[in-house]
């Protein structure tokens, strides 16, 4: 079973998240910023997806993703930014830094399911 | 932000936070419609309020949603807390003033929300726009945008953009 983990500072998006991708299969670990993201990467679990928010306290997604894009162990893995952000210079800065996808929300579940399915490891 | 006064601009933004806010709802299952008699201040229900600012180039904002518990659960489709959802309410209504504002070639940066709760909580409008009442099968809600703008912000012709709410921008 493959595992993703879901980083967005919104509880109730983290339930969403966690939810929808459990009942098509997947195990789901949650963080609520991205310290505690990069934290749980770093540890034995093995991660086959990133669903990133980009509004966070703290460290912003796009910080997170640099942040994991640049560490030897995670630079492969695949990263989902989930956001209300469309704003062209984010998406391309997000693309450039290695993003594979950019979701908006809200959560269309199927969409959520097909695009991790496509992105995941 | 000298000519925070300019009610036309601040009417203009208003609406599009209100049919932001309605376009919102309306994908969470919730039909909002906007309500006449105005925001009921005094009803002794606890009310559930997010707050979020957002800026850019001649501009400067503060949004507050706020909403009877009944219409934040019905339009809570995980589980969730009320006061996280309302604030994420917040975040994600924001987000869509955004792509209108880009649609008029406008850029703001958001911070991100708060939540607060509280009874007859009644709002004092710095400027000339009032605040928006709106009333749902499930309960009142209320949008509140303080905006101030100068010489800087100019709101061009509107285009549409190629990404809607929901969608997989790549």
């Amino acid at each position: 079973m493959k595992n993703v983990l879901i980083v967005d500072d919104s509880r109730s998006i983290r339930n969403e998240v966690t939810d929808v991708l459990t009942r098509a299969g997947y195990n789901v670990a949650e963080a609520a910023d991205g310290a505690e993201a990069l934290a749980y990467l770093q540890g034995s679990a093995q991660v086959s997806l990133v669903v990133l928010d980009v509004n966070m306290p703290g460290m912003n997604g796009l910080d997170v993703l640099d942040r994991i894009q640049n560490e030897h162990k995670t630079r492969n893995l695949p990263i989902l930014m989930l956001t209300t952000e469309a704003e062209r210079a984010l998406v391309e800065r997000a693309k450039k830094a290695g993003a594979k996808g950019w979701l908006l929300k809200p959560i269309k579940p199927e969409l959520l399911v097909s695009t991790v399915a496509r992105l995941s490891l | 932000m000298g000519s925070g006064l300019d009610v036309s601009t601040n009417t203009l933004l208003t609406n599009m936070a209100a049919e932001a806010w309605i376009e919102l709802m309306a994908d969470y299952g919730v039909v909002l419609s906007v309500a006449a008699g105005g925001w009921e201040s005094h009803a002794e229900d606890a009310k559930l309020f997010g707050v979020i600012g957002f800026g850019g180039k001649g501009v400067r904002a503060t949004c507050l949603i706020g909403a009877e518990r009944g219409l934040v659960d019905a339009s809570c489709r995980a589980r969730g807390r009320s006061r996280d959802w309302i604030a994420e309410l917040a975040n994600q209504l924001v987000g869509r003033m955004k792509m209108k504002l880009l649609g008029h070639g406008v850029s703001v940066t958001m911070t991100t929300p708060l939540a607060l709760s509280g009874v007859r909580v009644t709002p004092l409008p710095r400027f000339g726009e009032d605040p928006v009442a709106f009333a749902s099968a499930q309960g009142a809600a209320l949008l509140w945008l303080e905006i101030e703008t100068d010489e800087h912000f100019v709101l061009s012709p509107s285009r549409p953009l190629s990404v809607e709410p929901g969608d997989l921008v790549f």
